[in-house]
């Protein structure tokens, strides 16, 4: 016991010298002290009693039970207790006007929030609707973006205090845990407050490097979803170039959504990068957009659905069938090497390249789509079902294009 | 403690966002379980005769429209359904005297869509915004009493039905191209937005129940993915569908959005002729934005000084009744057509003008002749469950004046 009368020193310790970092780890789920802690009962609140600020007493109080209900492996309970840390937390957060040492402690507790939801809400029959989107119970997810919601906005009210002590610090690794809580219960929408809040916050390049890059990361996944290919580029690149080299899984995860963002833009990945970061999945993808062959894409599509389901690249997959008609007809055009072509070579090509069932309409609204969207320069007769191709540079570079 | 959770920066409330002590009250409170027995209160009957509120359709059918206006009607207490009402101070919605429970909700919806559809003293137009204001105050008893999961799905499938049926008669004109009636009572964007509440709760609920296998769940699957046609939420959900919602008509559906995710209007097309009559209508409420996308596409890469594009052909490509219909889709959007050719010519597309009116599809409104438009609604497309009333009053014709 004289072990757990020095845990409760140590908090105390913390707290009075304000060092915001040490106390965070004290009150983590993730610290050495959770092995230690075994029970919980009347007498280790009269030790909390006996040893700790009396600010602090709720805090603690609720952090122990849900170091105890974790070791009994009562998820549900555990989550409950949680957030009962938090939000003694954040009362005692937005008390301490111009002061933001607790940060540290608010992303600890924040953080093991997030992940104690997600263990809650797998236990069956536990903490409500699974956290699905299923319009029934909440799940403990949802639940947990709500107070997480709440510290988000002691943080971004927090408008008097200096740079150096304001709160605000705390806007982007919140939003970082957002994100990923939205990303889970599939509720992209609700991004576009948090995005906007962050774009025209003065601190924005100022955060954290790892923090900035958490964020573009899943600022560019939602670009994505909304089928913004540069904007995705242009988040996702950067999460890519200044994301540590020793961060391999991580550098992966961005990988997944960059290459169909670059090939839709006409930048090919070599297969050594793919290789490096084995997703050779998207090598014959590659593979089949670079040589026109559809059927190939389509092969692959299939062979990797599950995880191109997973990873949510599924859809924009489908997308580069539209860069693989362009190089088939690219490819149709070099080997005649004449600007004006007849329908009746390109509906050949697309036979042999996507499947027999192909008819001669289908060929031309393909070419007209391209032709639309500049991506082969040219016009169409009809009468004389030919394409007619610009002199110079019928097919044009695609990364010229976006 | 002088914090207080309210002082909020208003704009970063996420839409849809409930405060959660607001949150935590509706949770601990049971939801209220209706006790009216009848489609309609007594009490509301007695207001509405008083007040001379009661609708031509809830009376005997030995009134006649004529008297309407002469005199106030009485109903027939068999008839009487329960009209919308806004939540307002100082109206009780949660009274159970004045909420219906599952079972005479569905019986609500049953009557509406079998026997008022067919009430021949009003045309369609009149009956269809009796019916759509009294599904409304359905849905409203539902979500009041949110009562389990599969009495709610059976309530809102037909719901549905009627809503996309309406949206493809809504607002079309006659042949002879005489404006219908229809224009003063039925709005396409109040319609649309009742059809896609249901059909999110709908599934909703279809997630709730999860493996349970509801008969018409993959037709409205099928719906979704006809009416957000080509849109990543509603393709990410229909790839991840399980295989046994995986019907005929759901894979259709889905490949046809898919087409149309990749904007190949001519693939949509062809695949759409794959659909059943029903998603078939769904699936036409897209065609006047397909056309438009279509024309616009076409207007560049065929464009010439010189050639011409045979307005046969288009009329094929975009499924248009005829070549009448065909070009004055061009001419609206600027596209000149003479002696059935059509002059695609760069630039003189009117990409800011509105889309076509939509009058139908021929092989869509053939197929309605054949079909009972009660057992459309009902989904009874074998009509082995056809109710007696309905074999008797088979004249229906939606348009007629």
């Amino acid at each position: 016991m004289s072990s757990f009368t020095g845990y409760l020193q140590q908090v105390t310790q913390a707290w009075l010298v304000k060092d915001g970092q040490r106390l965070a780890d004290y009150l983590s789920l993730h610290h050495y002290h959770v092995k230690m802690i075994t029970c919980f009962n009347s007498n280790t609140e009269a030790l909390i009693d006996m040893h700790v600020d009396q600010d602090m007493e709720e805090m603690v109080t609720a952090h122990l039970q849900c170091v105890n209900a974790l070791n009994e492996k009562e998820f549900v309970k555990a989550y409950g207790y949680q957030n009962a840390v938090l939000q003694a937390l954040s009362k005692l957060f937005q008390i301490l006007k111009d002061e933001n040492w607790l940060l540290p402690v608010m992303n600890t507790v924040c953080l093991d929030l997030r992940l104690m939801a997600i263990k809650a809400d797998s236990v069956p029959g536990g903490g409500g609707g699974g956290g699905g989107d299923a319009g029934g119970k909440p799940g403990c997810l949802e639940k947990a973006a709500e107070s997480l919601m709440t510290c988000f906005r002691i943080c971004a009210a927090d408008n008097r205090a200096s740079d150096r002590n304001t709160k605000k610090w705390g806007m982007l690794p919140l939003v970082n845990q957002l994100f990923k809580v939205y990303f889970r219960i599939n509720k992209l929408h609700l991004m576009k407050p948090l995005i906007r809040a962050i774009e025209s916050s003065p601190l924005k390049d100022r955060y954290l490097i790892s923090q900035q890059i958490t964020y573009r990361y899943y600022v560019g996944r939602k670009a994505l979803f909304d089928s913004d290919y540069t904007s995705a580029n242009e988040y996702l690149s950067f999460a890519f170039e200044r994301c540590h080299r020793k961060s391999k899984k991580n550098k992966r995860l961005i990988l997944i959504y960059l290459v169909p963002v670059k090939i839709l833009l006409g930048y090919m990945p070599t297969r050594a990068v793919l290789e490096k970061y084995s997703l050779l999945q998207l090598w014959e993808v590659v593979e089949a957009v670079k040589c026109g062959r559809v059927y190939q894409l389509v092969a692959a599509m299939q062979k990797h659905q599950a995880f191109f389901i997973k990873c949510g690249i599924f859809l924009i997959l489908e997308k580069l069938k539209i860069i693989t008609y362009r190089n088939l007809f690219k490819k149709v055009y070099l080997v005649g090497q004449t600007p004006v072509i007849p329908m009746s070579h390109l509906l050949a090509a697309l036979r042999i390249m996507e499947g027999a069932d192909i008819d001669l309409e289908e060929a031309h609204c393909i070419l007209a789509n391209l032709i639309y969207e500049g991506k082969v320069k040219g016009y169409i007769s009809f009468t004389h079902q030919k394409v007619v191709l610009s002199k110079t540079d019928p097919f044009p570079k695609l990364s010229t294009l976006a | 403690m002088a914090y207080s959770t309210s002082d909020t920066h208003p704009s970063l409330t996420p839409p849809g966002y409930i405060d959660p002590k607001v949150k935590k009250e509706l949770e601990n409170q049971p939801f209220v379980i209706g006790k009216c027995p009848q489609m309609c209160p007594v009490s509301e009957i007695k207001m509405r005769e008083r007040e001379g509120l009661i609708h031509l359709l809830e009376t005997d059918p030995s009134v006649f429209p004529e008297k309407r206006r002469r005199e106030k009607l009485r109903c027939d207490p068999a008839k009487a359904v329960k009209c919308y009402q806004r939540s307002a101070a100082g109206l009780d919605l949660q009274n159970p005297n004045l909420l219906r429970p599952p079972l005479v909700l569905s019986q609500t919806v049953d009557y509406l869509l079998t026997k008022v559809v067919y009430d021949e003293r009003l045309p369609w137009s009149e009956r269809y915004s009796f019916i759509f204001d009294r599904l409304r105050a359905v849905k409203q008893d539902l979500i009041i009493q949110q009562p389990n999961a599969l009495d709610c799905i059976r309530i809102l499938e037909p719901m549905v039905r009627f809503y996309v049926v309406s949206a493809y008669w809504g607002t079309r004109n006659d042949n002879n191209g005489k404006q219908e009636t229809v224009s003063a009572d039925f709005s396409p964007v109040l319609n649309r937005k009742q059809l896609e509440e249901c059909l999110k709760y709908l599934l909703s609920l279809y997630d709730e129940v999860g493996d349970f296998n509801c008969s018409s769940r993959s037709q409205m699957e099928a719906v979704y993915q006809l009416l957000y046609l080509g849109e990543t939420e509603a393709l990410l959900r229909g790839i991840v569908l399980p295989i046994e919602i995986m019907s005929q008509d759901v894979q259709h559906a889905l490949k046809v959005s898919l087409a149309w995710y990749n904007k190949q209007y001519s693939t949509v097309i062809r695949n759409s002729k794959h659909l059943s009559l029903f998603l078939s209508m769904a699936f036409s409420l897209s065609l006047p934005r397909i056309r438009r996308h279509a024309l616009d596409v076409m207007n560049t890469a065929y464009s010439s000084k010189n050639l011409h594009f045979p307005l046969e052909v288009l009329t094929c490509i975009l499924n248009f009744q005829n070549a009448y219909e065909a070009r004055l889709c061009c001419e609206n959007y600027g596209v000149t057509v003479s002696e059935n050719r059509v002059c695609f010519l760069k630039g003189n597309f009117a990409a800011d003008k509105q889309e076509m009116d939509f009058n139908g599809v021929e092989y869509i409104d053939e197929a309605l002749k054949r079909n009972k438009l009660c057992n459309l609604l009902m989904n009874n497309l074998d009509g082995a469950n056809t109710t007696n009333i309905c074999c008797d009053i088979d004249k229906l014709q939606l348009n007629e004046e």
